[in-house]
């Protein structure tokens, strides 16, 4: 076990991660297969061109989209959203994580609160919400707040409870204060799992609000779909479709590697062992 | 400090350290050190403990942080990683350094805040025989070259009689014994001199000669 977490860690050091740089060319036989398979089913006429328009329609509609400037601006409202209920999410749920973290007696009274609110998906919150908040901003906003929180809470508890209390001890015996141990340990011991539950959060509050924006909203990309469903415009959602995969995908791969250059030891102790 | 395991030697000195709280008894210590407080004791532990995400440098000058200026901290981390041979490592991560120069940073981390004491727990348990022959070499020079009190706690006899200049037996939370060695170090264990120190020794741990028990 030693060895391993030993020889993992010393290789995840010494192999610099790029992604996609390896496996770009593997990377793209896939997609460009269903590309093709799409590409001849359309022109063949598999189907009808109302259920899955041809390739080159939705190209066509990308590209006018992004020209009247519809498409960046449901993304920039979107993104815009999430931006702002990610961090009112953060906010709340970063300091009370480490609280719960350092003082698990107070758990005894909130976590089985906090279990059963996290089994309630905060779509189905969405009327609630609707009727508190109307349709404006604030539902949108809270649930995506709703949306975040757990994913951050729970790793940031993680993290902060996990920390080698014989690294805590190192600083007992060097004098440090527990606040100083806290800031100095704790908390750079916890930085991954802080990471992973943030990464987490953003992923969520994404599908979240898509969902939200389906239902309730006069713009973003999930209302872009809902509009052109009403127009029986099936190319409008595949563009949205393919937009949101590549910009969750995108933000997600920019936060890892954000995460990779913050951490990059992964929280083994002095020596690879734990 | 010479014993089995499970003598109490580990927690005596984690004591000392005032890791640990005495159920009974109290622990006084020298006018000097109790003034200066904490900072007059380091420990030194079983496993080297480094702080994975600082470079060996920086975990040498971890205490120091904050409570000193930041020229000063320099200057004295690169003194300390020069006394122990470790300038080459200073920008190393710990999961990049070998068991060994880990031990060594940790050392040098419990140095950095110059303390008059330097309790130590087994400290080269887990490292290989040259490795741990080089290191006890290290202290030897190192308690030689400065003022310091080392207080070593060890069950490897050949470990305490090559570095002990005095060696406490513990046995089951006693005292087995108490003996003093003159002779200068380095030291060759395997020397004549050393066969009677031994049998005494291992007659206070064991209670009596391994020789004895065929019998």
């Amino acid at each position: 076990m030693e060895k391993t977490q030993q020889s993992a860690s010393a290789e995840a050091e010494r192999r610099p991660f790029v992604p996609g740089s390896s496996g770009l060319l593997e990377g793209l036989l896939f997609p460009l297969a269903i590309l093709g398979f799409w590409w001849i089913g359309s022109s063949l006429e598999l189907w009808n061109a109302f259920l899955l328009p041809s390739p080159a329609s939705v190209g066509k509609t990308a590209v006018t989209l992004v020209r009247n400037g519809d498409l960046l601006r449901h993304i920039g409202t979107s993104s815009l959203r999430v931006f702002w209920g990610f961090a009112l999410s953060c906010l709340t749920a970063l300091p009370l994580g480490v609280l719960l973290g350092l003082r698990p007696r107070l758990g005894r009274f909130v976590n089985g609160t906090l279990e059963f609110l996290r089994h309630v998906p905060p779509l189905a919150l969405l009327p609630l919400l609707l009727l508190w908040f109307g349709i404006g901003e604030a539902s949108k906003t809270a649930i995506i707040v709703l949306a975040a929180f757990f994913p951050v809470l729970l790793n940031t508890v993680d993290g902060i409870r996990r920390c080698d209390e014989n690294l805590i001890e190192v600083g007992i015996s060097l004098g440090l204060s527990e606040r100083e141990r806290l800031r100095r340990i704790r908390l750079p011991w916890a930085l991954p799992s802080i990471l992973t539950g943030l990464r987490l959060g953003l992923g969520y509050s994404w599908r979240a609000l898509i969902g939200a924006e389906l239902i309730a909203a006069s713009s973003g990309l999930g209302y872009l779909i809902h509009d052109a469903q009403g127009l029986s415009r099936s190319d409008i959602i595949v563009v949205a479709i393919v937009t949101m995969g590549f910009l969750g995908a995108l933000v997600d791969d920019l936060f890892f590697r954000l995460a990779q250059h913050l951490v990059p030891w992964k929280g083994g102790d002095g020596h690879g062992r734990h | 400090m010479l014993g089995r395991s499970g003598s109490g030697k580990t927690t005596l000195l984690r004591l000392l350290a005032g890791l640990e709280k005495p159920t009974e008894g109290r622990i006084l210590l020298p006018e000097a050190i109790s003034v200066r407080g904490r900072s007059a004791v380091g420990f030194v532990f079983q496993e080297p403990r480094l702080m994975p995400w600082l470079t060996a440098g920086e975990n040498v000058a971890f205490a120091l942080e904050g409570r000193l200026d930041k020229a000063t901290i320099a200057a004295r981390t690169a003194a300390i990683l020069a006394l122990l041979g470790l300038e080459a490592f200073r920008d190393a991560y710990p999961d990049q350094i070998s068991g060994g120069m880990a031990q060594r940073i940790a050392l040098g981390r419990t140095l950095a805040l110059d303390p008059e004491v330097v309790l130590m727990d087994e400290p080269f348990g887990a490292l290989d025989s040259f490795t741990r022959r080089r290191l006890q070499d290290e202290i030897a020079a190192l308690h030689q070259r400065t003022a310091k009190t080392f207080l070593f706690v060890t069950h490897d006899v050949e470990e305490a009689l090559a570095l002990g200049e005095t060696i406490v037996v513990l046995d089951a939370g006693r005292i087995a014994d108490h003996l003093d060695i003159a002779l200068p170090r380095p030291r060759e264990t395997g020397c004549s001199e050393f066969l009677p120190l031994r049998r005494r020794v291992l007659e206070a741990i064991v209670g009596k000669t391994p020789l004895a028990e065929h019998r």
